[in-house]
């Protein structure tokens, strides 16, 4: 049922977008990348996700979902056969969404709010991202994560967390961002190694210069814009 | 495991605390409400939810399980020999976890910053006007999913529970925040929806007295916009 037209409006940049190539790639799913310019916005990617208008979108067999953590329990569910993003027991399950959640809304959004912060906001954004992945590392710990959350495969919170690794030197080098010692957060530091070393992110995450080269502007956008 | 005890921390005005009502009741479990004055968090509720220190929390055996929209999952999932809360097929299976994200986002956050913001304010206008344009936009939701008049078809599911607490802060929303529903010709199936929801008997005991609910949210709207 789930050999076919696979397709994914992405963004190379986008942290999101990086969600769903992962799951993909995790899957082992034949998949084509279609490269959005987002300026203007193409025709299919406005018909595809009409509420945001956003990507990523998949596009299966003519079905689109949009939303990064949507499409990525959707590829869990249409190719289960292999590579589980989640454990068998409900309480487990529960955790990693309530894990997901906290990586989107108190890491990403965090993240991105200190980074276009300026001066005392932006000092108390740092503050509480620093905290809240002080946060992060007990629920590593709670999940016994080795090093993901999934075990040693990964899983929906891994796919979740994984592309703020690719934008680290970014948001350390650009945006200011501290993160915990490998000390005080061993198991965040274990993960981010481990994403590195993975051959699924070596397929989504860009080329480190690229993206690097590309947030200048966007931070130097951001500052202007305020 | 379904026979361990089942408790629930809540806060009767809470539309979350609603959600979380609305899931047991659907699938029939027996549980235990404790309510909690949120000015005097309960130890209880500080170690059960150490992260957000919030209600609602389950409490299923032991384990903690907070935030409403994964109680909801929980419950789906710890009790599934009943009232399946989502279909099978995958595509829907993902289009009702969409919706209920836009539900979450674009309606509740969205409506309960715009009460919060000051009168005068043009974001609060601005909050408004986003507002029924959403929910002119959750009426492709219902469309998509082909709702009758619930997303999960006769009985309620994972959206239906996130939505419903609408029905309940209706009346809030409109007299504190000023919002402006569309009517039921521009929005027919919203307005069947909140009609079925009302007549749910879920909601008999998941929903408080309206005027109590109105009295309280007046005054901690009152407490939180002076502090």
């Amino acid at each position: 049922m789930a050999a076919e037209d696979v397709k994914l409006l992405s963004f190379w940049a986008s942290p999101f977008a990086m969600r769903a190539i992962l799951a993909l790639e995790a899957k082992g799913v034949k998949y084509e990348l279609i490269e959005e310019t987002l300026n203007p916005k193409s025709q299919l990617l406005l018909e595809s996700n009409p509420v945001y208008k956003k990507i990523p979108v998949l596009l299966h067999n003519g079905k689109a979902i949009p939303e990064s953590l949507v499409i990525v329990l959707y590829v869990d569910e249409a190719w289960p056969e292999r590579a589980g993003f989640f454990p068998k027991d409900p309480y487990a399950r529960a955790m990693i969404h309530f894990w997901s959640d906290f990586i989107d809304k108190k890491i990403f959004e965090v993240a991105f709010r200190a980074a276009k912060a300026k001066g005392e906001e932006k000092e108390a954004a740092l503050k509480e991202l620093y905290d809240n992945f002080l946060t992060l590392e007990s629920g590593f710990i709670k999940f016994d994560a080795k090093p993901f959350f999934n075990g040693s495969s990964i899983g929906y919170a891994d796919i979740c967390l994984a592309p703020f690794v690719a934008w680290l030197p970014i948001f350390v080098d650009l945006a200011g961002i501290r993160l915990p010692t490998a000390e005080e957060a061993p198991h965040l530091h274990k993960f981010t190694g481990a994403i590195r070393e993975h051959p699924a992110a070596k397929v989504a995450f860009p080329d480190e210069e690229k993206l690097v080269a590309f947030s200048r502007i966007l931070l130097h956008r951001w500052a202007s814009s305020t | 495991m379904e026979t361990d005890s089942v408790k629930l921390l809540i806060v009767r005005a809470s539309p979350y605390a609603m959600r979380a009502i609305l899931a047991l009741e659907a699938k029939g479990v027996k549980y235990e409400l404790i309510e909690e004055n949120l000015s005097a968090k309960s130890q209880l509720l500080l170690e059960s939810n150490p992260v957000y220190k919030k209600i609602p929390v389950l409490l299923h055996g032991g384990k903690a399980i907070p935030e409403s929209l994964f109680i909801v999952l929980y419950v789906d999932e710890a009790w599934p020999e009943r009232a399946a809360f989502f279909p099978k097929d995958p595509y829907a299976r993902a289009m009702t976890h969409f919706w209920g994200d836009f539900i979450d986002k674009k309606i509740f956050q969205l409506a309960v910053s715009t009460m919060k913001t000051k009168k005068g304010d043009p974001n609060k206008e601005a909050g408004v006007s986003e507002l029924y344009e959403n929910f002119l936009t959750l009426e492709s939701g219902f469309t998509q999913l082909d709702a009758k008049p619930f997303f999960n078809g006769a009985g309620i599911g994972y959206a239906d529970i996130c939505l419903a607490p609408l029905a309940a802060w209706l009346r809030v929303f409109v007299e504190l925040a000023g919002i402006r529903v569309p009517t039921a010709e521009e929005a027919p199936k919203l307005h069947k929806f909140l009609s079925a929801i009302r007549e749910h008997p879920a909601t008999k005991v998941a929903f408080p007295d309206p005027d109590e609910l109105l009295s309280y949210v007046i005054l901690h709207l009152k407490k939180t916009m002076a502090a």
